[in-house]
Formats: structure tokens, C-alpha cells, sequence
């Protein structure tokens, strides 16, 4: 037995015969394991010392022991190979943790951006905001010139306003069309202050149109009460002066009006008629300037159509007296004073209107 | 008073026997095999040991016939056994690796797609804030109109 062990080993020896552990030092040697090799050193010395161990086992003619041998170096091999394939496995993890460490990086220095300029976009959102209403607020004010400026600013309170003045302006182009018809204005020379009074009353809605056709038929009235004057053979140069002057000593109010010079009366009324012995001092007064015509106008304290009424009926009683007080009829003609006209504080007043002065 | 002390003696160097006996004296078989199976234990328990079942299962076998045989060939089976254990170590160990290595490329993916859109998103927001640049241009100041 020892000598057939002895040969054994010799031929082994020798390399007399194959080497159980060659298929498996192939495997080690071959590149499927250089990783193993370099990675694993350890374990790949124990496959190699275990194969050494499965040679000697064969050697010594105990196959059953180098095939123990070449078991635990094949299990060795596998655990050299599975090393080396975790830490490629690690490597390649940490290769990839730091690849989306920079990703995440990267990621996060564009949400930076991406918030700054959000916020310089609301920023620059804002300011085109504000642009734009100044530039709407701008259009709004050029469509308002266009319009007409004040008209579209006009308040409630201040279109009232413009009615009253309205109104006020266009009696007084009554009065004065009223004192041009005495003088002998024709219908032609008229027409047209007509034609702006009934504008101006047709413009109801529009508080400015209004007051605008309002005050062109005032001086249209005044142009025709011009023409008509200008015809006319007036009263003597300073004989206005010497009407006021002669009013005021008879404690009569002189008051200058765009349709002539007045002068206002007081106590000459009583109830619907009129004081007798005022009317005669009016009458001589009224005598002492011959020129022109003469409107009556009267006013009373009562506000509304009654009031109107009264007062047009004392200025006729008024113009009737004076009629037979020796003034020539021709020459006079009556109206109430216009609610429009009366002013803040009405008074109970008569009112004669020399128009030619 | 002689006798006693001997007794007592005697029964201290009895326990120590007996003490020695319960484990094992380190290199020898038995305390391979007790390493071994200890180690098994701890990869059954680890994260991975699904991969490393077939390794297990090797050195159990090969505990087992540690267990029946004797001399050297429990010596050689346990030698087996400790081979097989380290490569269930090994095996568990790269699953854990590959298993993070998915998660790693997994969190890549995710980190990708939040990249893209964050670009995207500031792509956005850049050709924003030029359209709104070129409006603001393209509405003239008041105070340059006049």
C-alpha cells in the first residue's frame, strides 16, 4: 500500500499524470476570474492552497479527500467571484450615489433660478400692470377731452347747477329778444337767438348743451337788441347817467341789465293791484325819459307757477296804471320776472326796464 | 483540617474540567463547527439570505456530515462547511450590494425626472419673464410718450 502511494505521488511528481485540481486552476487563471484574483486575494490564496491540498490528497491516493478538497475550492472560487462582484456592485452604487448627488444638484440650482425669476416675472406682471392703468387711465382722460372734458366730470350736484344757469340765461335772452322786438328788431334779425333759446330747452338731457345754446342765444339777443338800437333814435349821450342819478333821488334802485337800464320800484304793489300814488311818481319818471320802450317786469316772494302767475299779473295791473297815468301804451310792455332770474333773495319789486338806455 | 482543604481542592479542579468540557477548545472541530454554525445563523437572519440559500443549504449538509464522521474527514467536511458559509456571507453580501446599486439607480431616475422638469420649468420661466420684458418695452412709458 505505501509503495503504490509512494508511485502515486512520484508520478504526480513527475506530472506523470493529470492534476484533479487543473479544470479549476484553469477557472482561477482564466479572465472570468481576474476580477476574484484582484479583488478577493484572500480568498483566491485559499482556492489555490486548497487545490494544493486536492493534488496532495490524490497523491496520496485518497480521492475522497481531494474531492473535499477541490469542494471547498470550488466554493471558495464562487465566494472570490461573488466578492469581487459586490464590490463592482458597491463601486458602481457609489458611482451612481454621486451621480445623482450632482443631478439633485443640478436640480436644485434651477429651482433656485426658476423661483427667482418667477419672482422678477410677478415683479415685471406688476409694473406692466401699473403701466397699463396709467395707460388706460391716460386713454379715459383723452376720451373724456374728446368729449368735452368737464362734461364727463361733471357731478349730479353740478349739473343741477348748469340747468338753473341754463335756464337763467336763456330768460335773459328772452328779455333782451323781448327788448330788440320793441325796438323794432325784425323777425330775421331774431330768428336765430329763437332758434338757440329752443335749443337750448330741446337740450334737456345734456345740462351743458344746455347752458352752452343758452348763452349763444343771450348774445344772439343782444346782437339783434344791438341792430335794433342802432336803428333807432336813442336817448342823448349821458342820458343813462342822468336816469340813474334821477332814479336814485326818487329813492328808486337804478340797475344795469344787459337788456337796458332798470330800475326797481319798491311798495307799488297790494295784493294783486297796484298803490296809486307810487304809480304816478313811476309815470312821471317814466315821462321825464321818453326814449324807447319800456318792459314792466314785476317779482314776488312765492316760488312756483303761482308765483309766476301773481307777478305777471301785477306787472300788467302795473303796465294798465301807468297806461292811465298818461305813459303811452305803445311804449310799454308787461312780464313777470322769471322764476330764473330772481336770484337767491325774491323780493316784492317792480321792475322797468328802459331799453333803449 | 488537611483533608478538607484537599476535598475542596478537588472539587474546583472538577468544574474547571467540566466548565472546559461545555465549550469547546478553540481550532478543534467542534469549535469550527460551532463557529460555522453560528455564522450560518447570522446569515439567515441579514438582509440578502435568499440569494445566499443554496450556500446554506451546502453547509448544513456539510455540518451534518461533520457530525458523523470522524478524524480527518469531519475535519475536511467542516472545512467545506466553512467555505460554503463564506460563500453564503459573500452571496448575501452582494445581494445587499446589488439591492442598493438598484436602489441607487432608481433614486438616479427619479432625480433625472426632477431635473428635467425643474429645467423645464426654468425654460419656462425664462421665455416668461422675456415675454413679459418685451410687453413692458412694448408698452411705452407714459413720461416717454410725452
Amino acid at each position: 500500500m505505501r509503495r503504490v502511494a509512494l508511485i502515486a505521488a512520484l508520478l504526480v511528481g513527475c506530472g506523470g499524470g493529470p492534476r484533479p485540481s487543473q479544470p479549476l486552476r484553469t477557472r482561477l487563471a482564466a479572465d472570468e476570474s481576474a476580477a476574484a484574483r484582484e479583488r478577493a486575494p484572500e480568498l483566491a490564496a485559499q482556492v489555490e492552497a486548497a487545490l494544493d491540498d486536492a493534488d496532495a490528497a490524490a497523491a496520496a491516493g485518497s480521492p475522497e479527500a481531494a474531492d473535499d478538497h477541490l469542494t471547498r475550492a470550488r466554493l471558495l472560487l464562487e465566494a472570490a467571484q461573488a466578492e469581487a462582484a459586490r464590490i463592482d456592485d458597491e463601486r458602481a452604487r457609489r458611482a451612481v450615489e454621486e451621480e445623482v448627488a450632482r443631478i439633485r444638484d443640478r436640480a436644485r440650482r434651477d429651482e433656485r433660478a426658476r423661483a427667482a425669476l418667477e419672482a422678477e416675472s410677478a415683479r415685471l406682471a406688476a409694473s406692466r400692470s401699473a403701466r397699463e392703468e396709467q395707460l388706460a387711465a391716460l386713454r379715459m382722460a383723452e376720451e373724456d377731452e374728446a368729449r368735452g372734458g368737464r362734461r364727463a366730470r361733471v357731478s349730479m350736484e353740478e349739473t343741477a347747477d348748469l340747468r338753473r344757469a341754463a335756464a337763467a340765461l336763456r330768460e335773459r335772452a328772452r328779455l333782451m329778444l323781448g327788448a330788440a322786438i320793441a325796438l323794432g328788431a325784425t323777425e330775421e334779425e331774431t330768428a336765430e337767438a329763437t332758434a338757440a333759446i329752443a335749443a337750448s330747452e330741446e337740450a334737456r338731457t345734456d345740462a351743458l348743451v344746455a347752458l352752452r345754446e343758452a348763452d349763444r342765444a343771450g348774445h344772439l339777443a343782444l346782437e339783434a337788441l344791438g341792430a335794433a338800437r342802432s336803428r333807432t333814435e336813442g336817448p342823448p349821450e349821458g342820458a343813462g347817467r342822468s336816469l340813474v342819478e334821477a332814479a336814485t333821488a326818487e329813492g328808486f334802485t337804478p340797475v344795469a341789465l344787459p337788456e337796458g337800464a332798470a330800475v326797481e320800484v319798491d311798495g307799488l304793489f297790494a295784493g294783486a293791484g297796484v298803490v296809486r300814488g307810487r304809480v304816478e311818481r313811476v309815470a312821471a319818471f317814466m315821462r321825464a325819459h321818453p326814449h324807447g320802450p319800456v318792459q314792466v317786469q314785476a317779482q314776488v316772494t312765492q316760488a312756483g307757477a303761482a308765483g309766476e302767475r301773481l307777478a305777471a299779473r301785477r306787472a300788467e295791473a302795473l303796465r294798465r296804471a301807468l297806461v292811465g297815468a298818461g305813459v303811452s301804451a305803445e311804449r310799454l310792455t308787461a312780464a313777470a320776472i322769471p322764476t330764473a332770474l330772481r336770484g337767491d333773495e325774491p323780493r316784492e319789486v317792480a321792475r322797468l326796464v328802459f331799453v333803449a338806455y | 483540617m488537611l483533608p478538607r482543604a484537599l476535598i475542596l481542592v478537588a472539587l474546583l479542579g472538577a468544574t474547571s474540567a467540566a466548565s472546559a468540557q461545555d465549550s469547546p477548545a478553540p481550532g478543534t472541530v467542534e469549535a469550527r463547527a460551532e463557529d460555522v454554525r453560528e455564522r450560518v445563523r447570522r446569515v439567515e437572519e441579514g438582509r440578502g439570505s435568499d440569494a445566499a440559500e443554496d450556500a446554506l443549504g451546502h453547509a448544513r449538509r456539510a455540518l451534518g456530515a461533520a457530525r458523523r464522521a470522524e478524524g480527518a474527514a469531519a475535519d475536511r467536511a467542516v472545512s467545506i462547511a466553512e467555505a460554503a458559509v463564506t460563500l453564503a456571507e459573500r452571496l448575501a453580501a452582494r445581494a445587499r450590494a446589488r439591492n442598493g446599486l438598484t436602489q441607487a439607480r432608481e433614486a438616479k431616475e427619479a432625480a433625472m425626472r426632477r431635473a428635467a422638469a425643474a429645467r423645464e420649468a426654468l425654460e419656462h420661466a425664462l421665455r416668461e419673464r422675456a415675454r413679459l420684458r418685451q410687453a413692458l418695452e412694448e408698452a411705452a412709458p407714459p413720461e416717454a410718450e410725452e
